[in-house]
């Protein structure tokens, strides 16, 4: 799968997850920056990109993430 | 050595002139003799402890990075955690432990259960600052067993970034890849570093000594005493008991950070005025920061990342988990494991009811959203100091039931003390709405003419001469 793709599609579940409708995510983007996006919800929203891609990350991999770019790396990693 | 006395002063001037004349290549030795003589002079029976427990750091870290076989990296890790560890619960929690395995014999044996508790470690104080060191130094190996960054080579950096002495009482707890770059390269002396330091150096001693210190002589009369004040008095010492905490302890960070600044460094802030937080949830991104995020990274995360299959289970668990720890970590008493307990339960809740309390907000107007929320915040934090300032879970109990029962007028009878208190509050208040809302407007503290910003900062140390309260008190947050 693309990364535009990968990255068009966290959106959508970013979107649903922190209930943010008017939410644009760039590969650069930190939990910083997006107000909603806490420790908590960042839970909630590994296990929503797991199910959606049905994929299963191991925690030290979601430890190392530092922003969206390295999530989509993660994600891509898996599918191909 | 506290941050607010003359003795500190002179040190920090000594040091700050030894460290520019010295020679670049070993500035990094003058600021380790001068930790090392902060260190002294507070406790010189336990320095061997902080350099020790660095040691331990140093080739952990070393070993973790450079060991090619995962399983003995993690050893070394395990093994460097356990002594760090191992070392915080033997100075701040063994008679705690001690007490309540005695409590626990003498319920179910009687009174005079066969073991006593044995209180042999109470001629052992706790050593400075124990828990900064713990947790920057595991969080430091942390980060080199993730493979984010490598371990520091020369001890001498390594030393400075878990002992330099502006942060080694009560933090901000650093990050080594935050400080270490910085330590390694030394700037030349640099004006704006310097008047931005002595900026805020002033303005945290303002806080702490005017207001803080103020607060505390009127808090103190009505909450050390709670029988004898009526229940509005005790309200009102537990409101005033928010900004004092605040005072207090962002007016330690300010000296913290203003003295950093001096040798050139930028340490993390620990505030960003967590009185307009609109949430718990919020106000814990804007309180001690540096510890909150500390907690979320390598305690939280891990936690609720190995749980996540448990859905909200996994967020509840965790975060009620954590704030217990955080709680205890604040000392060995069950008014700060309650303390925990409170802010664990109420970030659960809101993240709970997140959703269904977004769609209510959108029915009301928006200042009333958030004026709403500040006050709630604002009020649940006080009343869990309640807990986190009382000596015991007895007296706690006795100031809510001073609350609930006694009826009576405010009390007035030291007026003056009162009207320092008010006056003091608005000061904080009337900055922090000017920060918070009118951050671009005309500021006296940021003038872009420098004959007022010497002014307004002459200003502030003339009220600081005259209303400060010089009596030798140490920061809330020395003890922790």
């Amino acid at each position: 799968m693309e990364r535009t793709q990968i990255l068009e599609q966290i959106t959508q579940l970013f979107k649903d997850t922190l209930d943010m409708d008017a939410l644009t995510l760039h590969e650069n983007s930190t939990a910083a920056e997006i107000e909603e996006w806490d420790s908590l919800s960042h839970i909630q929203l590994v296990v929503a990109i797991e199910k959606c891609f049905k994929i299963r990350f191991a925690a030290a991999e979601i430890q190392r993430w530092q922003n969206v770019g390295e999530m989509v790396n993660s994600i891509q990693q898996k599918l191909n | 050595m506290a941050f607010t006395s003359i003795n500190f002063f002179i040190f920090l001037i000594a040091s700050f002139c030894s460290y520019y004349i010295a020679p670049i290549k070993i500035r990094w030795l003058v600021l380790l003799i001068a930790s090392s003589y902060f260190y002294m002079i507070a406790d010189p029976t336990m320095l061997a402890v902080p350099f020790c427990l660095t040691l331990v750091t140093y080739f952990a870290g070393i070993i973790i990075e450079r060991q090619s076989v995962a399983s003995k990296a993690a050893t070394a890790f395990t093994l460097a955690v356990i002594i760090h560890i191992g070392s915080l619960v033997f100075f701040k929690y063994v008679n705690f432990l001690s007490d309540t395995f005695y409590d626990i014999a003498a319920f179910f044996l009687g009174p005079t259960p066969p073991v006593q508790p044995n209180h042999f470690l109470l001629q052992i104080v706790s050593p400075l600052g124990i828990s900064y060191i713990t947790f920057q130094s595991i969080g430091y190996l942390i980060e080199i067993k993730r493979k984010n960054h490598l371990a520091e080579k020369n001890f001498g950096h390594l030393a400075n970034f878990i002992l330099f002495f502006t942060k080694i009482i009560s933090g901000p707890v650093e990050r080594g890849h935050q400080l270490i770059p910085q330590l390694k390269t030394p700037a030349k002396f640099n004006e704006v570093d310097f008047t931005e330091g002595i900026k805020r150096i002033i303005w945290g001693l303002f806080k702490k000594l005017v207001i803080a210190d103020r607060l505390g002589i009127y808090i103190g009369s009505i909450l050390e005493n709670t029988t004898n004040h009526s229940s509005i008095s005790i309200i009102t010492a537990c409101v005033f008991y928010v900004f004092q905490m605040y005072a207090d302890f962002s007016g330690y960070t300010d000296i913290a950070i203003g003295a950093s600044r001096l040798f050139g460094f930028k340490i993390m802030e620990n505030f960003n005025r967590p009185l307009f937080a609109k949430s718990m949830s919020e106000f814990w991104r804007k309180w001690h920061m540096s510890l909150s995020t500390w907690f979320a990274d390598y305690f939280y995360n891990p936690i609720a990342i190995n749980r996540r299959d448990w859905g909200t289970g996994a967020i509840v668990y965790a975060s009620i988990l954590t704030f217990v720890t955080l709680g205890f970590w604040h000392g060995a008493n069950w008014t700060f494991i309650i303390f925990g307990l409170l802010h664990g339960l109420m970030l659960s809740i809101e993240f709970i009811t997140k959703k269904q309390r977004k769609k209510m907000r959108a029915n009301i107007p928006a200042a009333i959203n958030n004026i709403g929320g500040m006050l709630f915040t604002f009020l649940f934090f006080g009343f869990t100091l309640i807990f986190f300032r009382a000596a015991s879970v007895q007296e706690a109990g006795n100031i809510l039931s001073g609350i609930l029962h006694h009826s009576g007028p405010l009390f007035t009878a030291d007026k003056t003390e009162l009207a320092f208190s008010i006056i003091g509050i608005f000061f904080l208040l009337m900055a922090e709405i000017k920060k918070e809302y009118w951050d671009d407007a005309f500021s006296l503290s940021s003038n872009k003419t420098w004959q007022i910003q010497s002014v307004y900062y002459c200003m502030l140390t003339v009220l600081i001469l005259l209303f400060g309260v010089f009596d030798g008190g140490q920061f809330i947050y020395r003890q922790f």
